[in-house]
């Protein structure tokens, strides 16, 4: 069963949620490039959420995370109380285009950096996974 | 105060204030930032700030080396597009350096390692045209 928390944006609430969960990570034997992966996901969620999820909402808004830590599997879960969002819309950010846009790159580096990531159909949910890889 | 914790090459955690030291130099006629930290959202304004100031001091080049920034986020690279459109529109040759190799897969996944110049060292910064 995943463990949650209420956060408000709140630096020092936020903070302290993710070193927790990366402490977990890291005493289950995950290695410092997946605790950097894990840490970098976790603040461009948690950043989405409140920036662009809670835009419209009173500041003291809560958002919630969930999290559930294996030692052969990390998984988090940030979910905004927001009408939510089309991430098909969100322009890439990686075409020429774009690439002077100084914003819109949290995406992008938690699909780069997540094994799995899966938005809920209302768009207001990003649940993230991170896998061991299988030795070859 | 704002303070956090960041990762450790050895995997310890140090708390951190929402300022990002930023020690400035002045080589050969080109201005060296070197934060020292993390750039993350907390940080990426006080980061934001130094280079704003350096851009608009009037040096023809201004190198940013982030050999001593072992993580940094959207926030950090949000910060550095804006430095390099303010420095083209001031005229300003802007380069990086001595990024680690995770700072720099951030670059290479947002492909932003085409839209910057980047260099090994400041040495090699300084002295590219």
């Amino acid at each position: 069963m995943a463990d949650k928390v209420s956060l408000i944006n709140d630096r020092d609430q936020i903070n302290a949620v993710q070193d927790l969960i990366v402490e977990r990570a890291e005493e289950l034997g995950f290695p410092s490039a997946t605790l950097f992966a894990l840490r970098l996901a976790m603040e461009e969620a948690i950043v989405n959420a409140f920036h662009h999820g809670h835009r419209d909402l009173a500041p003291e808004t809560p958002i919630t995370v969930e999290y559930t830590l294996s030692p052969e599997r990390i998984r988090v879960a940030v979910e905004d109380q927001g009408p939510g969002f089309t991430p098909a819309a969100v322009p890439d950010p990686t075409l020429d285009e774009n690439l002077e846009n100084p914003g819109g790159r949290g995406l992008v580096l938690i699909r780069a950096y997540m094994s799995r990531v899966r938005h809920n159909d209302r768009g207001n949910r990003v649940e993230m996974e991170l896998t061991v890889p299988e030795e070859l | 105060m704002n303070r956090h914790r960041t990762l450790r090459k050895k995997g310890e955690f140090q708390m951190q204030d929402a300022a990002l030291p930023v020690r400035i130099d002045s080589l050969d006629g080109v201005t060296v930032l070197v934060p020292r930290g993390d750039i993350d959202m907390s940080r990426a304004p006080s980061f934001r700030e130094h280079v704003r100031r350096a851009i608009n001091a009037g040096a023809p080049k201004v190198v940013i080396d982030l050999s001593e920034v072992e993580y940094m986020d959207s926030s950090g690279l949000a910060t550095l597009v804006e430095a390099m459109r303010n420095a083209k529109q001031a005229s300003v040759a802007l380069m990086l350096c001595g990024l680690h190799q995770k700072v720099l897969a951030i670059f290479e996944i947002a492909r932003l390692h085409q839209f910057f110049k980047i260099e090994a060292t400041v040495e090699d910064a300084i002295a590219a045209s």
